[in-house]
């Protein structure tokens, strides 16, 4: 068994993720495959991001190509402090092929402070 | 000159026919070495030997119990394959990239076929991910003009296989540079896909895609911690690189 791969002893793992600022959005993607839409939950405060999803289509690998390993993961699990505030109540999500796009609006309001 | 430290040790006595050599290292979307362990996998080519260097990371993979170099080369009369299970670190291209051509001159190659993959923004709209081709000659070019394969004919081709490529021209091997459009930083073995048909296209084969693309999800998963690592490199070679790349004139 190669052991060069090996994931947390619980079987948790680390999403692959990408995250690209723009002007007044953070669009953050996951790369998560073997998991469907619905074992995917998605925690956010104003400037946290938490991804938990359940493997469940695939769960054990012994051989592929050139490699050989024996690996089990049960679950993806991300946790990510954002940049920014964000407007955590108008966040869109969608998932296609395996891979979340996060879509999250900065919170770019500001407050006019007047001198005394 | 450089010192080479870099060795190309051939554990299995082979009898070349004019080989092709295909290579695919750890890059974009690591569309070259999923492609090549398919290749591999699917044509049964069996381990011909491996490269050993003093400027690669003291790791070493096991495989069926026993250890193993992470770049290893596989082969039968007629093909010959180059692949890495680690990022090949910016300090050993350029002695990988001279070791390897002329290694394979030695073997009487008659054409190198290099595989990886081009980063675009938008591949999660791209259904088949098209291939873009560099070659190096005039009846490389014909192959390519012939196959309907669209030319990357300005830009920059990083790392190892840009350099590869270039000890091809300088040394006279024959050679092509295939490119899938593809995730930058996760595996993409849809982009793989694309990369076999053209070869099949190519070389006038019929290696399977089917299993590749049906085990993709698989793929993904056991490739991330590769991609990983790979990422970490490329952003090092960027960093290197964003120094030393002169601006394009067109």
């Amino acid at each position: 068994m190669s052991k060069i791969w090996i994931e947390n002893e619980n079987g948790c793992s680390e999403p692959l993720i990408q995250i690209n600022e723009e002007e007044d959005e953070i669009i953050i993607s996951a790369d998560l495959p073997c998991v469907n839409k619905e074992d995917i939950k998605i925690f956010c405060t104003e400037q946290t991001l938490e991804i938990h999803a359940k493997i469940t289509k695939y769960n054990r690998f012994e051989k592929w190509g050139t490699l050989n390993q024996e690996i089990t993961f049960k679950y993806f699990k991300r946790s990510i402090n954002l940049s920014t505030k964000i407007l955590k109540d108008k966040v869109k999500a969608n998932f296609k092929n395996g891979i979340l796009i996060l879509r999250l609006p900065k919170n770019t309001l500001k407050t006019q402070i007047y001198i005394d | 000159m450089i010192n080479m430290s870099l060795k190309i040790i051939e554990t299995r006595k082979s009898k070349f026919n004019n080989p092709i050599a295909i290579t695919g290292f750890p890059d974009v979307g690591l569309v070259g070495s999923i492609a090549v362990s398919h290749i591999v996998s699917v044509m049964n080519l069996k381990e011909i030997g491996h490269i050993e260097s003093d400027k690669m990371p003291p790791i070493i993979v096991v495989h069926d119990k026993r250890p193993k170099s992470p770049m290893r080369l596989y082969g039968n009369s007629e093909f010959i394959v180059a692949i890495s299970e680690i990022p090949i670190p910016h300090s050993m291209v350029y002695e990988l990239s001279h070791a390897l051509v002329d290694w394979f001159i030695s073997k009487d190659v008659k054409i190198a076929i290099l595989l990886g993959g081009l980063a675009i923004q938008k591949r999660m709209e791209v259904e088949e991910p098209g291939v873009y081709g560099v070659s190096t000659a005039k009846k490389t070019d014909n192959i390519l003009k012939k196959n309907k394969i669209k030319i990357f004919d300005e830009g920059y081709i990083k790392g190892q296989d840009g350099i590869t490529l270039r000890r091809c021209m300088e040394k006279g091997l024959e050679s092509i540079y295939l490119m899938a459009e593809a995730h930058s930083e996760y595996p993409d073995p849809g982009a793989a896909a694309s990369i076999v048909r053209t070869v099949n296209k190519l070389l006038n084969l019929k290696l399977d895609v089917k299993t590749l693309l049906e085990s993709e999800e698989q793929i993904r998963m056991v490739t991330r911690d590769l991609m990983r690592r790979t990422k970490q490199t490329m952003k090092k070679t960027q960093n290197i690189q964003d120094q030393e790349i002169p601006a394009m004139y067109g």
